[in-house]
């Protein structure tokens, strides 16, 4: 479906992408992870060509690039990119601005009120988006993205100012995508909520993907506990940790459970419980942890 | 696509508060501006012989005695005082409308006489009395246009009729030039301010610059039509409607032809369309560069007004005489063609200037965005 190919973009001395290499197919929500200013909605430009890359190509459905403008259109009908709630026009409705994302992907606007019903705006959606909350712009947003209702979406910081409720409503809403066969994008700092529907996380550091968490399949299980550096130092010390053992962002000993013994993994079981025991759990790493990993 | 993002501008075109604040002025300017033009003295036919006849008494006076003695001296005199009992016979005429034909006739001969002393090298007139060729073409389209037509030949200035043509003289030119770069200054001012939503939608940069330019030239002449439409009937109502096949001159070619006011009046409309859209499709390709509307506007404006500044510098600005062509009142009028002496600046040449320059214009704008797909870019955001 979006094939990413050699993309390399700098700004004067400072390299934003660099060779990145991806794929991604039709039905996967793929998360992106990464700190402010290190290429996330750099990238997001790139593959909808609001920016030109120094290298690199970016092709849909194995044959349309940006070789020209008729292309250009093609692949933005199968593409949308989440608006900046700064952008709405203050002038118009919430359901104008539905009716022109419907109708200008899909030439009419029949899907505009199940949406309206769906992420629950009734209450405002014919108020002049000057009078919105930053909640209710946010939500606007999404909901245009729904209306566009197209095959790629690209959504960087899609659960800004959204409240807990509206954070479920919206992960709800991108699942029934996944399920529909999108290919979604999704830039959120929200790390725990991007677990919950992404099929991949992808992490970018100094231009290139780091690590790819994939959550659809069997994934290394640690044994996790929370500690002090100078614990670690002492704990290092005293017991052979395993080689391949993680302390993370100086708080977060994760040791592999794969490539030891039962014995071995009761006794640092034990080991552990007796010593950090509330601050212990088994299981694979999750988003979090990873961002902690490269990023703290 | 087309269709639904047509309809998406014409919403952001109806929530122009700008537009319509322009569209009042317009509205207002024809009713308002009769009040000034109504005070205007403007010279009747009656007032042109009459001083026509009276320029005589001195061109008699002036005439050198011992020419009269030559057989060519004596023709010329001969020839003036035919031309000064014409004019008489002719201001009789105009008491009375039943004698229209015979003023008409007398007109005719009255000019052929005029160019016979012409083609003599008007001797022993003063030059201040010698009616130039123009004006003797001029004075002849009309006698011809009203032999041929049967209308009044003493129209009054003053009714819609007459006042309409005179209204959008009096706006072409940098005034309406002005008023077609408001309106249209914001055509792309969405898809910068509201970048985010605008920028991935399904329509190619051309298309988007047709429907803002058609949008906005239709409500542009939306505003123009109920303002004439307000304009007649005010006058209509307060001084006559007046005739519209009434003549009007024209110039053409080097030439003066005499046209109905209709035909007058909807050259002029054609001609404004014409501009409208080469000053849309600029202001678009100039937006593009400076991203800023009160940029774009001075810029075209200063381009606009190049041609008189140089002309009042004394450097030779020939070149530039299609932008001196917006002001098609001028053209129309061949006020122009006199100013910048060019016989070729008339109304067929302006038009197809205005059609030639669009489509530079649009041309450009085309190939600015094929070369956004070719060319490697300096910076990395792509503009719109």
């Amino acid at each position: 479906m979006l094939k990413l190919t050699d993309l390399s973009i700098a700004y004067q001395d400072k390299i934003v992408l660099d060779h990145l290499n991806f794929t991604a197919k039709k039905g996967e929500i793929i998360g992106v992870a990464a700190p402010n200013g290190t290429g996330k909605t750099t990238l997001f430009n790139i593959i909808a060509n609001y920016t030109k890359p120094d290298s690199g190509k970016v092709l849909f459905d194995g044959k349309h690039t940006y070789r020209n403008e008729k292309e250009e259109v093609l692949i933005h009908k199968q593409l949308t990119t989440f608006p900046e709630q700064k952008d709405l026009f203050d002038e118009l409705s919430g359901t104008d601005h539905l009716k022109l994302y419907a109708s200008m992907w899909n030439g009419s606007s029949k899907s505009v009120p199940a949406i309206i019903d769906k992420l629950q705006m009734n209450h405002y959606v014919k108020k002049k988006a000057k009078t919105y909350s930053l909640g209710m712009r946010q939500r606007l947003c999404f909901a245009m993205m729904m209306a566009a209702d197209t095959t790629v979406m690209l959504m960087d910081e899609v659960m800004n100012g959204l409240d807990v409720t509206n954070v479920a409503l919206i992960s709800e809403c991108l699942l029934d995508m996944k399920q529909a066969g999108k290919l979604v994008f999704v830039a959120s700092h929200l790390l725990e909520n991007l677990d919950l529907y992404a099929d991949r996380v992808i992490f970018l550091k100094e231009g290139k993907i780091v690590h790819e968490q994939r959550f659809t399949e069997d994934r290394e299980v640690y044994l996790k506990v929370e500690i002090r550096p100078v614990d670690y130092d002492e704990l290092k010390t005293k017991n052979e940790l395993p080689a391949d053992h993680l302390y993370i962002a100086e708080h977060l000993l994760c040791i592999p459970l794969e490539g030891l013994t039962l014995p071995e993994q009761t006794r640092w079981v034990e080991r552990m419980l007796g010593r950090f025991g509330h601050h212990l759990t088994v299981g694979p790493l999750g988003t979090v942890e990873y961002y902690e990993k490269y990023y703290a | 696509m087309r269709w639904n993002y047509l309809l998406f501008e014409t919403k952001m075109v109806l929530h122009n508060r700008k537009n319509w604040l322009l569209g009042i002025a317009i509205l207002l300017f024809f009713p308002i501006y009769y009040l000034q033009y109504s005070q205007t003295d403007i010279k009747t036919l009656q007032d042109q012989k009459n001083e026509e006849a009276e320029q005589f008494h001195t061109i008699f006076k002036a005439f050198p005695e011992e020419m009269r003695e030559t057989k060519e001296g004596q023709e010329i005199y001969d020839n003036l005082t035919e031309q000064s009992s014409l004019i008489n016979m002719q201001r009789f005429y105009l008491w009375d409308e039943e004698e229209n034909d015979s003023y008409i006739t007398d007109g005719l001969r009255l000019n052929e006489l005029r160019l016979a002393l012409h083609e003599a090298g008007n001797k022993g007139i003063h030059p201040n009395y010698i009616v130039t060729k123009e004006e003797i073409h001029k004075e002849v389209a009309l006698l011809n246009y009203y032999q041929k037509h049967h209308v009044s030949i003493v129209p009054d200035p003053f009714v819609a009729s007459n006042y309409i043509p005179a209204a959008l003289d009096t706006i072409s030119g940098l005034p309406f030039c002005l008023i077609v770069l408001l309106i249209g200054s914001s055509m792309l001012l969405h898809d910068q301010q509201n970048r985010s939503l605008m920028r991935g939608l399904p329509v190619s940069f051309l298309q988007k610059v047709f429907s803002k330019v058609g949008i906005h030239l239709f409500q542009l002449f939306v505003f123009l039509a109920v303002g004439i439409g307000i304009g007649s009937v005010y006058v209509g109502l307060k001084t006559g409607w007046g005739s519209f096949t009434s003549p009007i001159l024209l110039y053409s070619g080097g030439t003066f032809t005499a046209v109905s006011i209709v035909h007058y009046v909807l050259l002029q409309l054609l001609s404004f369309l014409l501009i409208s859209l080469l000053l849309l499709v600029t202001t678009i390709l100039v937006s593009g560069l400076t991203k800023n509307m009160y940029a774009t506007v001075l810029s075209i404006v200063f381009l606009l007004l190049l041609p008189s500044l140089l002309l009042s510098a004394g450097i030779d600005a020939s070149w530039l005489h299609p932008l001196v062509m917006i002001d098609i009142g001028s053209v129309l009028s061949g006020e122009a063609a006199l100013k910048f002496t060019s016989t070729s600046m008339d109304y067929r040449r302006a038009l197809s200037w205005f059609v030639g320059l669009t489509l530079v214009v649009l041309a450009t704008l085309y190939m600015k965005t094929r070369l956004q797909y070719t060319s490697h870019p300096s910076g990395h955001d792509k503009p719109n």
